[in-house]
């Protein structure tokens, strides 16, 4: 597995567990200062997998370079 | 809805006989194309190992402990009605503790839909030129009895709903597969890629939000921006609340909202960043036609480039949903009403 390709899925099961960790610091009422914190770690991190995403040459083509229209 | 037979009770589908499998390969010349696809068959035909069979074992269990009876069910129907259309199936197994991972392995055939995926999944049915379809069965449609299917273009995978396998010439499932086959024409230049004719279906287990395509799984980066966005947009309404916290819990409510389905949709994307870790759907430059034509033909162009591949059809079965669901009967749940299947709050819609 190449570094970029191991970098993007340690950041998307990151992501998935701060994701968790954000729904029981909500379902368990916890101190808004601490639900604050999580998210703000979780959307840095969903913004830096979306970087390393866009900044992998090999990465498969994500929206910025999809031209196809989409309809129902 | 004809699916209900599945579901209205939660029992599994009642296996159908199992179709003819391909000719006898001794009466063929071994160096023949048709023998080739004879010997894959009798390869998969053979015993599965112990260690398969360990696996099954640990996939039944896992099975029966789950306490939604129609997840179990459809997890049970999906494999039978494999076995029954797509001719033989295997099941291995893998519990991490948070998901259930189940691989099937369908046999190649030029008679049924699934099959055929599997012929182009396993690089049969082409021109000769390496491409890549894989071939997934979407939880999120799983869960959706009438979800047929979709054609995702950026991983070129097929992501097959119930129905789908169930009604195997159906019109809908032509149509999806008459989209990936126009997309790999335009790639090939075969065909003007004009007039937007690729599209990706939305994934119809997911219904539609306001302001955001919930139900719209159009691009790889789709769960990022979604948390970037909405998740970002609700933290910043908590900070901006600080010093009036009684405006807190609308806001706490939305970010809770928004946050299952950023879960949900980063569940759907580990289906897709586990094809990408394999390596697919990387290259540009291997685009072929799909040679697919009428699926209720054999087809006349399998070429001689039979290697024996398989294709490998993951399906992963988010126990968080069931454990959630747990939690619902038990009273304590963060959403839902407990009910199998149950769909979402209306203010997800």
């Amino acid at each position: 597995m190449s570094g970029a390709l191991r970098e993007r899925h340690q950041i998307g099961n990151e992501l998935l567990g701060l994701v968790r960790e954000l729904e029981q610091a909500l379902r368990v009422g916890a101190p808004t200062d601490e639900v604050v914190s999580l998210g703000s770690t979780l959307v840095r991190r969903a913004a830096a997998l979306e970087r390393a995403y866009r900044d992998d040459p090999s990465a498969p083509a994500v929206s910025a370079g999809d031209t196809s229209s989409h309809h129902d | 809805m004809r699916s209900k037979a599945l579901g209205a009770t939660g029992s599994p589908l009642k296996p159908v006989a199992k179709q003819p499998t391909e000719a006898p390969a001794k009466a063929l010349h071994p160096e023949s194309p048709s023998a080739r696809r004879a010997a894959t068959t009798d390869d998969l035909a053979a015993p599965v190992s112990s260690a398969l069979t360990d696996a099954l074992k640990r996939l039944d269990q896992v099975i029966a402990a789950m306490p939604n009876v129609h997840e179990k069910a459809q997890l049970d129907a999906v494999t039978a009605v494999i076995r029954a259309r797509g001719g033989q199936v295997r099941r291995t197994s893998a519990f991490d503790g948070q998901r259930l991972h189940a691989a099937l392995e369908i046999v190649p055939d030029d008679r049924t839909v699934l099959g055929r995926m599997a012929e182009v999944a396993a690089n049969r049915e082409a021109n000769g030129v390496t491409m890549g379809v894989t071939v997934t069965f979407s939880p999120a449609m799983l869960r959706n009895y009438g979800a047929k299917g979709m054609y995702l273009p950026q991983t070129r995978s097929l992501y097959l709903g119930l129905d789908a396998i169930r009604d195997e010439y159906d019109s809908t499932t032509q149509h999806e597969l008459g989209h990936a086959r126009q997309h790999f024409r335009e790639r090939q230049g075969l065909v003007g890629a004009a007039d937007g004719t690729m599209r990706s279906s939305g994934f119809g287990g997911l219904p539609h939000s306001k302001g955001v395509a919930y139900g719209k799984f159009q691009q790889l980066d789709e769960p990022f921006q979604f948390i970037s966005g909405n998740i970002g947009h609700a933290i910043s309404q908590l900070v901006q609340t600080r010093s009036t916290p009684e405006a807190h819990a609308p806001i706490r409510e939305e970010l809770a909202e928004k946050t299952a389905w950023a879960g949900d949709l980063l569940e759907q994307q580990t289906l897709i960043v586990g094809d990408l870790l394999t390596g697919f759907g990387r290259s540009k430059q291997n685009d072929t036609v799909v040679n697919w034509n009428d699926s209720s033909k054999p087809s006349a162009s399998l070429t001689p480039e039979r290697n024996g591949r398989r294709a490998d059809c993951s399906y992963q079965l988010p126990l968080r949903r069931v454990r959630d669901r747990a939690d619902a009967l038990a009273g304590s749940a963060p959403y839902g009403d407990g009910r199998a299947n149950s769909s979402p709050p209306a203010t997800r819609r």
